[in-house]
């Protein structure tokens, strides 16, 4: 299952300094790239990419996937601090994360979010390092229904969870489906819903649509209020906290197991990764947690599944751009550009043509994960101060940010607005008690449904329940109806204990 | 203490979307060439939605629960989310350098720093615009008006 000398001579490319001067650099650009609202690993990866053109092609790819894990992590110390994803598998991370910082346990929430990134990309790419055909064996059996099933899955499953308002939370995913696919039809081609506009024509730029949904509502939020954590102004940068959040995250073995072994899995999904694994990993969380846990108000566990299942994606991400050529992102595009750029076609013959560099990219993301801790502690224990400035200098100064990332994003002014309208949206949402995650979920997976429900229609015709022979999607349906039985169970013993 | 008023904007909120929603449909299929192939889901979607939303606006009428989150009564964030389609126009118009500084200063004197601080911060805002973005990270933004 492992070549061994591939491995080994993978392991002699990256002794020498190039390789620690990838790591250091790229990952000091990655995080500080994660930690702008706005901007996105791919437009770093974007600005690297020429520069790497001198460069040996273990070492250039070495420091794009420094700048990527770096962002990654990046966008989760934003998620943290302002409850602002910065990259969209950060969007759980602000579900307990930010309830912490206003808290004033911003240092242990940034611990325990740097402390899960690192053991779940870590782990995830032991795996990936000895399991990459097997899981590749099984993401080939996903094909358009089991997708179409697993999708329908993780809309019910995400909608079941909000309880208060659940008709408005499935109102919410529905319209996040129906808004996911504005844009030009993949299957038939025809624009929709573009109202004429070119920078529609791709759709939604949905990590714009996420960053406006989460941090302008907050930024509205939080302007009457003297600082994020106003109520302990006093609590300023501790290194000795962050390391207690790092290792209070070590001590949970069993939620960042768990949320790695989602994340490698769901990573190798295109589209929606990390994301998908990451509100996933949550969603198991929170339903396996204990009565005493309060998910969604600074609950440790649900930082701690966020993050791990993030940056475990990353590792199944990698996988299925080697050893297929596909980029479940657009970062991983530009790092598919970079291979191509050093003659390195990704497939099934990489691995056997080139193993050896393979081997060594994997390996260097083992040791960018061990530098990752460090660096993003540093970062970290500098970026956090942001909690305790007063939001009459920080509101005005992250409107600001956040649309020059917008606009940064493609180079449209469409963009702004499309920021703008969608935070509007998320301070209606927050406000009126419309699931924000069921919304995010339905935009994120809608593209995907709609474009397996229409090859699912075209190959099963009239006889839709044929793709229930399949074993998975059979499975993952028994999944989704036992979700919906579950709630329904658990609403009716709730109100039977009201009235009796 | 809460409001516990029956709140008629989830409603309206459901009514505006599905209108939407609606015309997003509707649009599609009248086009001429695959338009009615192209809402295989969301025509059905749209149904849902409607049928949701109805049920929304039933349960929404006899729900007494407060909103959630935070109002604009205040004007601190009635200003904010005025001054957001100000600002995203003016940059159009004016390019980033000039409006980002009189966008960070105005709104920090008016939220209640010194003359001073503002004037600091925006000058702040315009050079990492200019020099961090634009320069250092390459980014291509509009800085001026032409």
């Amino acid at each position: 299952m492992v070549n061994w000398g591939d491995m080994l001579a993978g392991a002699q490319l990256l002794a020498g300094w190039p390789t620690l001067f990838s790591i250091f650099g790229g990952m000091f650009l990655g995080l500080i790239i994660g930690v702008i609202p706005g901007m996105t690993a791919a437009l770093g990866l974007a600005i690297i990419l020429p520069l790497t053109f001198q460069m040996d092609a273990l070492t250039a790819l070495v420091l794009m996937t420094s700048i990527y894990t770096g962002s990654l992590t990046g966008g989760g110390i934003l998620a943290v601090l302002i409850n602002t994803p910065g990259t969209p598998g950060a969007a759980a991370t602000t579900f307990d994360g930010y309830p912490m910082a206003k808290q004033g346990r911003h240092n242990e929430a940034l611990g325990l979010q740097i402390g899960s990134s690192v053991l779940g990309g870590f782990v995830g790419y032991v795996v990936l390092l000895f399991l990459i055909a097997p899981i590749i064996w099984v993401a080939l059996k996903f094909a358009s229904a089991e997708m179409l099933m697993l999708t329908i899955f993780v809309i019910v499953t995400v909608s079941v969870l909000e309880d208060r308002y659940l008709l408005r939370s499935i109102f919410a995913g529905l319209l996040g489906i129906l808004m996911s696919t504005i844009g030009t039809s993949t299957l038939t081609g025809i624009p929709r819903g573009t109202f004429g506009l070119t920078a529609l024509q791709d759709g939604l730029p949905l990590i714009l649509s996420v960053i406006g949904l989460f941090a302008i509502p907050e930024l509205i939020s939080l302007v009457t209020r003297p600082a994020i954590a106003s109520d302990r102004l006093d609590q300023g940068q501790s290194l000795p906290l962050i390391i207690k959040g790092v290792s209070m995250a070590l001590r949970r073995v069993v939620v960042w197991l768990r949320g790695t072994g989602i994340g490698v899995f769901v990573g190798i999904l295109p589209a929606a990764g990390a994301t998908l694994a990451s509100i996933l990993s949550y969603t198991v969380t929170k339903q396996s947690g204990r009565k005493d846990q309060r998910f969604g108000e600074g609950e440790p566990d649900g930082v701690i599944a966020a993050e791990s299942a993030n940056n475990a994606s990353e590792s199944g991400a990698m996988a299925i751009l080697l050893s297929l050529g596909i980029p479940g992102s657009a970062s991983t595009a530009v790092i598919l550009g970079g291979f191509l750029l050093h003659g390195l076609v990704p497939g099934g013959r990489l691995l056997r043509d080139n193993g050896d560099i393979v081997y060594g990219l994997i390996l260097a993301n083992l040791l960018q994960m061990v530098f990752l801790g460090f660096f993003a502690i540093f970062i970290a224990f500098f970026v956090g101060k942001v909690v305790v400035v007063p939001t009459r200098f920080l509101v005005p100064l992250l409107v600001l940010l956040v649309t020059i990332g917008a606009y940064s994003f493609r180079g449209y002014f469409v963009d702004v607005y499309v920021l703008y309208l969608f935070g509007i949206i998320g301070w209606f949402f927050k406000r009126y008690g419309f699931s924000v995650i069921s919304f995010m979920i339905g935009l994120f997976l809608g593209q995907q449904l709609d474009d397996d429900f229409q090859r699912v229609t075209i190959l099963y015709g009239d006889n839709l329940l044929g793709i229930l022979a399949r074993p998975i999607s059979a499975t993952l349906f028994a999944l989704t109806v036992a979700t919906i039985a579950y709630h329904v169970w658990r609403m009716l013993k709730r109100r039977q204990g009201r009235t009796g | 203490m809460p409001d516990t008023r029956p709140s008629f904007i989830p409603s309206a909120l459901g009514a505006v979307f599905c209108a939407w929603a609606g015309y997003y449909v509707y649009s599609t299929e009248r086009t001429q060439y695959g338009g009615a192939e192209s809402v295989t889901l969301i025509k059905p979607l749209f149904f849902i939605l409607v049928g949701v939303a109805v049920l929304m606006a039933a349960v929404s009428l006899t729900d007494r629960a407060g909103p959630q989150g935070t109002g604009l009564e205040h004007w601190k964030r009635l200003v904010l989310v005025a001054s957001l389609p100000v600002f995203g126009t003016t940059i159009y118009y004016a390019g980033f350098l000039v409006p980002s500084f009189v966008f960070v200063a105005g709104m920090t004197l008016l939220y209640g720093a010194r003359a001073w601080q503002s004037a600091l911060l925006g000058v702040g805002a315009a050079a990492v615009v200019w020099l961090g973005f634009s320069e250092a990270l390459g980014v291509d933004l509009p800085l001026w008006p032409w």
